[in-house]
C-alpha cells in the first residue's frame, strides 16, 4: 500500500491487517558527493517500491526519512520513530543502504535491512535490477510475519 | 433588392479575405498540435503492448513463474514496470497465464508452497485459490485471480499482454 491518495480509501478500509510499515532511509549528501547520493537513493526507492508492489496487502510503504553526515542522531530518531509507528503498525521495518548503519545498530526490536550495493551505486537501477533485489528481502518479511 | 445593398466595397472584400485565409492557416498550424496535445487523455487505461515471455515449448503441465517487462504508456507518462505470471499448458493446448497478484489486497501469491501443495498462497493474510486460480471459500480473497491475455505467435512464442479480472472475461 502506498502513502497517497489513491491508496488511502483501501488503507482505511483495512489498517488492522496492514500491520508493517516501510521505511527508506536515506543518506542525503550535496555538493561533490550529491550524484553518488542520489544514483544509492535510487536504489532505495526503487526496492521499497518493488516490496511494496509484492506485498501490497500488508505493507504500507511510508515517506523516507532522510539524514546526513553522522548516523547516531538518526539511529536515536528511527528508535523513536518505530516505537511511536509501532502502536498501529507491529513491524516497523527500515530500509537503508547505508552499512554504517547496520554498524551502529545496536537497536532492538527495530529491524533494519541493510541492502549491500557495492559497485552498483554508481549506475542507474533498471526496472529489472530493482525487482531482482527486491525479490532477496521478500522471503524475510514473509517469515517476519510467520513468526508473528 | 436595390444596387446599393447587394454593393461590397473593396475594404469589406479584402477583410472578409483575410479573415478567411489567416482562419484557414491558423487551423491548419492548430488542428495537429491539439490532436498531439490531448491525444493521450483519449487513451483510456492506457496502452499495453504484448511481450514474448519464452518459448512454448517450455511451458508443461506444472506452472513455471515468469517475470516479463511491460512499457506502459498512461496519458504522457511512459514507464517499465515488471510482471509476473503463473504459465502452464492444459492437456488440450490451452495455456493459463494467471497473474500472481492476490484479489484480497494486493499481495504476490506463491504456487505449491509445502505448507499448502497444489494451491496458490498469499503470504499476507493466508488466502488460498486452486490449481486454476479460484479463491477458496473461507479466505480472505473474494475474486479468482486475473487472466493475462496470450497469443502464441508463428514465431512458437508465448505472448502475455494485460491482466484481466475473471469478471470482465464474463
Amino acid at each position: 500500500m502506498k502513502w497517497d491518495q489513491a491508496s488511502v480509501e483501501t488503507y482505511l478500509k483495512n489498517w488492522e491487517v496492514i500491520d508493517t510499515a516501510l521505511i527508506p532511509v536515506i543518506k542525503v549528501e550535496l555538493g561533490s558527493q550529491a550524484a553518488e547520493s542520489i544514483n544509492r537513493a535510487a536504489w532505495v526507492y526503487g526496492i521499497a517500491n518493488q516490496l511494496e508492489e509484492q506485498l501490497a496487502g500488508r505493507v504500507i510503504l511510508l515517506p523516507a526519512i532522510p539524514y546526513t553526515h553522522t548516523a547516531e542522531p538518526v539511529i536515536n530518531y528511527l528508535v523513536s520513530f518505530a516505537e511511536e509507528m509501532s502502536q498501529k503498525a507491529s513491524n516497523v521495518i527500515y530500509l537503508t543502504a547505508e552499512q554504517e548503519l547496520r554498524e551502529k545498530d545496536a537497536f532492538n526490536p527495530i529491524k533494519l535491512l541493510v541492502i549491500d550495493l557495492a559497485e552498483k551505486a554508481i549506475q542507474q537501477p533498471s526496472t529489472q535490477d530493482l525487482f531482482d533485489v527486491a525479490q532477496k528481502y521478500v522471503p524475510f518479511l514473509i517469515r517476519l510475519w510467520q513468526k508473528g | 433588392m436595390s444596387d446599393k445593398e447587394q454593393q461590397v466595397s473593396r475594404r469589406q472584400f479584402l477583410n472578409y479575405t483575410l479573415m478567411g485565409v489567416g482562419g484557414f492557416l491558423a487551423a491548419t498550424v492548430a488542428t495537429p498540435m491539439l490532436g498531439f496535445a490531448i491525444d493521450p487523455i483519449l487513451k483510456v487505461g492506457g496502452d499495453e503492448n504484448m511481450v514474448a515471455v519464452g518459448d512454448i515449448s517450455e511451458f508443461g503441465k506444472e506452472y513455471k513463474r515468469v517475470d516479463f517487462k511491460l512499457t506502459i504508456k498512461d496519458g504522457w507518462a511512459e514507464y517499465d514496470r515488471v510482471y509476473s505470471a503463473w504459465v502452464r499448458v492444459l492437456d488440450n493446448g490451452e495455456v493459463q497465464a494467471l497473474s500472481p497478484v492476490c484479489t484480497h489486497l494486493g499481495c504476490t501469491v506463491q504456487w505449491s508452497p509445502d505448507e499448502h501443495p497444489n494451491q496458490f498462497y498469499c503470504p499476507c493474510h493466508d488466502g488460498l485459490y486452486d490449481e486454476n486460480g479460484i479463491n477458496l471459500p473461507n479466505t480472505p480473497p473474494t475474486a479468482p485471480l486475473a487472466v493475462y491475455q496470450y497469443e502464441v505467435r508463428e514465431d512458437g512464442k508465448l505472448y502475455l499482454g494485460q491482466a484481466i479480472s475473471r469478471e470482465e472475461l464474463g
